[in-house]
Order: structure tokens, then sequence, then C-alpha cells
């Protein structure tokens, strides 16, 4: 009885990590979205035989942005890794339909039993952006793959608002 | 008989009180005053200005230096689902410069103060300008620093290349009451 237990909360528990939810769209002008780790697609490599999560992303549709060449673009980032590989670096890149926004650097760290998660922000005011339909999110890790696999990211809060400027 | 006991331990007092105090301090720094040594520029401070707890250390530094630049015309999707583009493709321009300096204080084998910041952009604009400067501001409180042997500041570009200025001070005390400070760290 106790294995079937046992059996049935590693299940739950797989599912539960693979569980993915979609990432909500933004929309200018209008209040930020949140996104958390469930909303991040893993960005998977092969390391001999070993599969390592090298970043993750998030493709956001953007909505009201017909028209709109300049925009202002506001994220926050909180990234924090399991508590053996809490000292780590990351990078988080932000481009719409394919062109260049900004980016962001954050380290976390660990000092005795404490640990302090990765934070960012970025502003950027962006211009000629034709058509901005879709933003991408991506979060790196930083390092050489060994590092990036031993880096266990288990929490991803990001929030993004983009308001239109009349540049 | 008590009354000279009162002032002797007064006295011992005054002396303990003076020798605390005289282990606080400001260390300004500049470049020159900065030993290269691989890709690390590292100074050698007193150990005794640390061997105190509670320490209160307060870093206010400035790190310039050439950034590293990228820029290439790339050939990017404007729409992308599951994997495929189901958008246009032109050619857009990335431009991305970086600046990564990591500063650490360490007592012996004993981390006291570390953080890293960086001036980092990626853009659609044509980039030229290499300059970077970060202006760094810690303060952290160590316990349980009984001891330190050597005492070592250590400024670190990230890429390995060279920094063009660096000054700033280093301030340690024992009262975390002093205008402006706020301490980020307890280690």
């Amino acid at each position: 009885m106790k294995t079937f237990y046992v059996l049935l909360l590693a299940g739950w528990h797989s599912i539960a990590a693979a569980q993915q939810l979609p990432p909500p769209a933004v929309t200018v002008n209008q209040e930020a979205v949140q996104l958390s780790i469930e909303q991040f697609t893993p960005v998977i490599e092969n390391w001999g035989s070993r599969k390592v999560v090298v970043g993750y992303e998030a493709w956001l549709d953007v909505k009201a942005s017909e028209g709109k060449s300049s925009l202002l673009f506001k994220a926050q980032s909180e990234v924090a890794g399991r508590w053996f590989s809490a000292n780590f670096a990351m990078t988080a890149k932000l481009s719409c339909s394919g062109i260049p926004v900004g980016m962001m650097k954050m380290y976390g760290k660990r000092v005795g039993n404490e640990s302090t998660p990765a934070q960012g922000q970025l502003i950027e005011v962006r211009h000629q952006l034709d058509q901005c339909q879709q933003v991408r999110i991506y979060l790196a890790k930083e390092g050489n793959l060994s590092r990036q696999f031993y880096t266990k990211i288990e929490k991803i809060d990001f929030s993004l608002k983009i308001y239109a400027e009349t540049v | 008989m008590k009354r000279i006991f009162q002032t002797a331990i007064a006295v011992l007092l005054a002396v303990s009180s003076t020798a605390a105090s005289a282990q606080t301090g400001t260390i300004s720094f500049s470049l020159a005053d900065f030993q290269p040594q691989n890709q690390d520029y590292r100074l050698t401070l007193d150990p005794a200005l640390l061997a105190q707890s509670p320490l209160v250390i307060r870093l206010s530094a400035e790190v310039g230096g050439q950034g590293t630049l990228q820029s290439s015309l790339i050939n990017s999707c404007s729409y992308v689902q599951a994997n495929s583009c189901t958008g246009s493709t032109r050619a857009v321009q990335h431009s991305q410069r970086n600046f990564e300096v990591a500063v650490q204080l360490s007592c012996d084998d004993r981390e006291l103060l570390a953080a890293t910041y960086h001036d980092s952009e990626f853009s659609n604009e044509v980039l030229t300008a290499t300059a970077s400067v970060l202006k760094m501001e810690e303060a952290v409180v160590v316990q349980n620093l009984s001891q330190c042997q050597q005492a070592v500041l250590v400024f670190r570009r990230l890429d390995g290349q060279a920094l063009d200025h660096l000054s700033g001070n280093l301030s340690v005390g024992t009262s975390s009451s002093t205008a402006g400070l706020v301490i980020k760290e307890v280690r």
C-alpha cells in the first residue's frame, strides 16, 4: 500500500513537472502580464547522452500594436535556482517579431544556507517596430554546458508591460 | 579598594572602546593601486581592518571599460508557431553591447562581499559606443569574523578584458547607522 502511494506521488510530481500553461497575450497600454515557470518552454541541448536545459523561452502574442512603430517595454524578472545551484547567472533577451528589444543580466547567489534569487529589470524604448505581433522572452543560463546542466531553475516570475509611444 | 577596582574597570572599557573605534575607517582606491593578476585586479588590504564582529562593510566604486560590441543583420521571423515561422522573414539589425564586472572582498577563504554589475544593450539600432561605466554600491554586515590573515579586494571583468578606470572607497565599521547606508546582506 505504501509503495502504491509512493508511485502515485511520483507520478503526480512528474505530471505536475511536465504540465505547461500557454503564456498570456500582452495588450499594449493594458496591465502587465505575469508569467511563471510553467509558461516557459525549456530549451534543451544534448550534452553527450544527457539532455541539458540551457534556457527557457516564451512566445507571447501582442495585441493592439497595429500602427504603433514606437513602443516602451518594461519587464521585471526574478529567477530562483535550487539551493545547491543558487550561484548562477542568466541573461534575459526580449525581441518583438524578431526585432531586438533589450536584455538584462541577472545573478543568483547563495551565501551559507540562504539563497538570493536573480533579479533584473528592463526598460527600453524601441522604434521602427513596424509589426510587433509577438514577443519572445528568452532566458539563457550562462556558462558552459556543464554549468548549465547543474544549474537547476525552480522558479521564474516574469512581468511584462508594453506602452505605446507617440514619438 | 572597591573604588580602585571600579576605576580600573572604567579605564579598561575606555581602552577597549578606543581600540574598537580605531578599527573603523575608509580606504580610497584607484586603478593604480591594484595589481593585475591573470584577469583580476587585486588590492591587498590590512587584515586588521576586517578582524572584528559584527563588521559593517560599505563599498562604493566606479568601474569603466570598453564593452564588447556585436552587430549584424540577421534574418528574423515576424511570427513563430510551434517552432515554425508562419510570418514574414526579413533582415533585422541585431546589435549587442556587453560589459560585466564582478567585485569580491574576501578574508582568507571567506567571501565577505560579492556582486556582479552589468551594462548591457540589445537593440535594433546600430550601436557604436563601446565605453561603459558602472557605479557599484554594496553594503553588508559580516558576523563571526574572528580573525583575518589576508584580506583582498578583487575586481574582474567577466570576459577577461581590461578595465580603463577604477576608483572608489571601502568603509568598515561596526555601526549600521550611517546616513545613506542600505545594507543588502548579512554574511
